[in-house]
């Protein structure tokens, strides 16, 4: 059954995913939520979600060569479908929706 | 051992819990061979085993035979149920994860444990205790307690952690100063 809603944590893997580009495998996606959303997270939770991710058709992977600070174990690269792509579009319409016209969101910063 | 081999024990758990991943597996050593410390990577290993044991069916019901056997130990045999107390404590630590998740059916729980141990704990004759051993009695049959009702509450908690799922993520912070 197809997804019709992203989780806040599945978008969040999305961009990563999309923001590192070719590289996107376990380490460089928990780097770049690390450093651009400054929040930590479980590597084992990545997996978890882009193993969903994937079962949905939202990312595809591929496997590189393995190697030895892996301890002879590959990484495993993923990439944005274009029906990610799609999702995550809609996820930031719906989103800039809800955003806009909020009294209490306009005129400052606290 | 190398400093930039991970610990043999904490590996060995990473590779039990990660349930064949290999590219995890190799995440894992990877981030600690450039430089994460062996707190971090046995943090790793801690976390995927306790999400491993809620999400597996069967280490569940492992440990639900488990809470059930130790809690009737720990009422049934006074004599043995300092090792009981010991196990209980553990379980209550694992099940602080369930804090962020499921904070009200923590708390019910609790309070249903303690409402049912209370009172047993009047009506006994702890004025002939030590101390030591009157702590210890209270602690036992809060325990005892909690394991009774935990036992209870599986199906209801099973039901609750099947919808979000044991790696569920608490909601996003979002941080506007970057």
């Amino acid at each position: 059954m197809d997804r019709q809603f992203l989780t806040d944590f599945e978008l969040i893997i999305l961009l990563a995913v999309l923001r590192v580009g070719d590289s996107a495998y376990g380490v460089s996606i928990a780097n770049e939520i690390e450093q651009t959303g400054g929040r930590t997270v479980l590597l084992a939770a990545i997996y978890t979600a882009l193993d969903r991710l994937e079962d949905n058709g939202l990312v595809t992977s591929s496997y590189g060569d393995p190697t030895p600070e892996r301890g002879g174990r590959a990484k495993r690269f993923f990439k944005v479908t274009p029906k990610g792509l799609k999702a995550v579009k809609e996820t930031q319409r719906s989103f800039v929706s809800l955003w806009s016209g909020i009294p209490q969101l306009k005129g400052g910063t606290a | 051992m190398t400093p930039h081999t991970p610990p043999r024990l904490a590996a060995a758990l990473i590779r039990l819990a990660a349930n064949a991943n290999d590219a995890l597996v190799g995440d894992l050593e990877e981030q600690f061979r450039s430089g994460r410390s062996r707190r971090w990577y046995w943090g790793q290993a801690a976390r995927m085993l306790m999400a491993r044991c809620v999400d597996d069916q069967r280490l569940r019901l492992l440990m639900t035979i488990a809470v059930l056997l130790v809690t009737s130990l720990s009422v049934g045999w006074w004599g043995t149920s300092r090792l009981a107390v010991l196990l209980l404590l553990g379980f209550t630590f694992t099940s602080w994860r369930l804090w962020r998740l499921h904070r009200t059916t923590l708390v019910l729980l609790y309070a249903t444990s303690v409402a049912l141990v209370l009172p047993n704990w009047m009506m006994a004759d702890t004025l002939v205790m030590s101390g030591g051993d009157r702590l210890f009695w209270a602690i036992a049959r809060v325990l005892a307690g909690y394991g009774v009702v935990g036992v209870l509450m599986v199906p209801f908690l099973i039901l609750r952690l099947g919808r979000s799922g044991p790696l569920a993520e608490p909601p996003i912070a979002l941080s506007l100063t970057r």
